[in-house]
């Protein structure tokens, strides 16, 4: 029947184009998403949580690119009706500039992917746990006497000082965190810095840069972006009147580039 | 190869809204084309009463079962729209299926439960309200046909497969083979209305946002924009606005929720494949219109704090 269908529209390999075109981008951008996910990359641009549906949406691109080979041409055809070709049964339209539209995502993933620069954080504004503008949107986690924090991550900070900003009851604990280095000039005292990560709910769109204070050791000075791992205690310091508990560090050297995205 | 960070941040989050909206933009062309291989029109169209009113009841409590968030909907819209469910009732779902979708219902809770608690029952409300009148003054305007897509016409209502006759096989291959054509149809649009969203992420600083003005006017209109231009999905936005409690107050944050599921950068040009553009243009006025009115008599009312 396909020969039929062919010879029937005359030139046999355009047809035959038209005919494949579809399912060769649906798999393209199946292959697309799971050679992501088969890297590792995938989580550079969403949440891990998120990482199976997009996962299993690839596969059924996939299926689905092959089940459009599989359906015989002569289905389009309605018998019992007098609609034509005039619905969406039909097959696609002839024009090309759809499927140019379609490779742009594909084209752009040849790019090595990266992770959010720290000019994102900067047009986003970084949140600074314990100070005013930083609301308790992370994992509520009181810090008590007992608890030790030089387990704590740089995340279990932000949540801690989000959910209880006294700096008086962390004065003195240890730290042990590592994250990117953020000049922040409008949010952060004179002669301190962030050290901060993304915290993403569902993809990048919605990162939100997070972090602590961190005061600058002398002569120490660090690039936007840098990764650093920060060893010190909890201290304390006033700014535009307000008590910020800042991180005072023993060190502060720079390390490899970890995850920026934490959930 | 290095590429400025600013364009390579354009980049990771027009990939990032892609690749995480695919499976849900898939799930919604999955359902839509089993309701169209599947779900006979008169089966569909008995179930949704003639009087205009009362065909808001299914619609809505379709959106409050269907896991579809707002790459979803629209899909699953057109189908009911192209099988001549009634215009007020398709855009009722469209509006309000987003919000009241389990998975966004859930996320707001967990978000607001403890700070404000008020805003969960009030973003449910609201969509409901906005959904309901949207869909009323929009369905009374015209026939139905006249304001569809010129791709979704009139054509279909005669279009009669003899679904009851073809072996299952054959119904699963024409779904699946119908759902990749409209995954192909809505991916593109979406691509547009990501890249666009991206390009303001980058380009405009929040902060921008926030000194837009003082005044609960202006506090609204620049959580709606805010809204409109992040278009991040909206089973999440719940824990974005969050971080703008401290910023704005109360019903400037319910507007950012109620609003950006109905009309965000990225989701608007999908409505372009569902209606003439004058009638997207109407249901996006109207709805902005109604949501900063509920914006303002809520701050009137001092419902929230």
């Amino acid at each position: 029947m396909t020969v039929n269908t062919l010879t029937r529209a005359g030139t046999r390999l355009r047809v035959d184009v038209w005919f494949l075109l579809p399912s060769i981008v649906l798999a393209a951008y199946g292959i697309f998403i799971l050679s992501l996910a088969a890297r590792g990359d995938l989580t550079l641009y969403i949440n891990p949580a998120y990482v199976w549906p997009s996962v299993a949406a690839g596969i059924g691109l996939l299926v689905i690119a092959g089940a459009r080979l599989l359906r015989r041409p002569e289905a389009h055809v309605h018998d019992d009706c007098d609609c034509g070709d005039a619905c969406d049964c039909a097959p696609a339209p002839h024009r090309s500039w759809p499927y140019l539209v379609l490779a742009i995502p594909l084209l752009l993933a040849i790019l090595p992917p990266r992770a959010l620069s720290s000019f994102s954080a900067l047009q986003r504004g970084p949140q600074l746990a314990g100070a005013a503008t930083m609301p308790r949107s992370t994992t509520v986690r009181r810090v008590s006497l007992s608890v030790d924090t030089a387990t704590f991550q740089l995340m279990d900070w932000v949540g801690a000082l989000s959910a209880d900003p006294n700096p008086r009851d962390y004065l003195g604990k240890p730290v042990d965190v590592t994250g990117m280095i953020l000049h922040a000039p409008a949010s952060v005292p004179p002669g301190y810095v962030m050290v901060m990560r993304y915290l993403v709910w569902c993809c990048i769109a919605d990162a939100r840069p997070v972090g602590v204070t961190v005061r600058l050791p002398a002569g120490a000075s660090f690039k936007d972006g840098q990764w650093v791992k920060v060893v010190g205690t909890m201290g304390e310091t006033t700014y535009q009147n307000q008590k910020l508990a800042v991180v005072m560090p023993k060190t502060m050297a720079p390390t490899k580039a970890g995850n920026p995205y934490t959930s | 190869m290095t590429i400025p960070g600013p364009l390579q941040d354009w980049v990771s989050i027009f990939l990032g809204i892609i690749v995480e909206a695919s499976p849900f933009l898939l799930l919604g062309v999955v359902l839509s084309s089993a309701v169209e291989v599947f779900v006979s029109e008169d089966r569909l169209l008995r179930l949704v009463p003639r009087n205009p009113v009362l065909s808001l009841a299914p619609a809505l409590g379709l959106g409050l079962l269907m896991p579809v968030c707002e790459c979803g909907n629209i899909a699953v819209a057109r189908r009911f729209l192209a099988k001549g469910v009634p215009l007020s009732s398709c855009i009722a779902f469209l509006l309000a299926a987003p919000i009241l979708n389990p998975v966004s219902l859930f996320a707001t809770w967990t978000a607001f439960h403890i700070l404000l608690p008020d805003v969960v029952w009030l973003r449910a409300g609201l969509a409901i309200v906005v959904a309901s009148i949207v869909g009323l003054v929009i369905g009374s305007a015209g026939r139905g046909e006249q304001l569809l897509a010129a791709s979704i016409g009139p054509q279909h209502h005669h279009h009669h497969h003899e679904h009851d006759r073809t072996p299952v096989w054959d119904r699963l291959l024409h779904a699946a083979s119908h759902s990749g054509d409209e995954f192909l149809a809505m991916i593109r649009v979406l691509l547009i209305g990501a890249s666009l969203a991206a390009a303001t992420q980058v380009l405009i600083p929040r902060s921008a946002v926030a000194g837009f003005g003082t005044g609960i006017v202006f506090a609204v209109l620049a959580m709606m924009s805010l809204a409109f231009v992040l278009s991040i999905c909206s089973t999440v936005d719940a824990f974005f606005a969050l971080s703008y409690t401290a910023l704005f107050p109360t019903p400037a944050i319910v507007a950012f929720l109620v609003f950006g599921p109905m009309l965000g950068m990225k989701t608007t040009g999908l409505m372009f494949t569902a209606f003439r553009p004058r009638v997207v243009l109407a249901i996006a006025a109207l709805t902005a219109e109604i949501v900063l009115l509920a914006g303002l008599v809520l701050n009137l009312r001092g419902v929230v704090l």
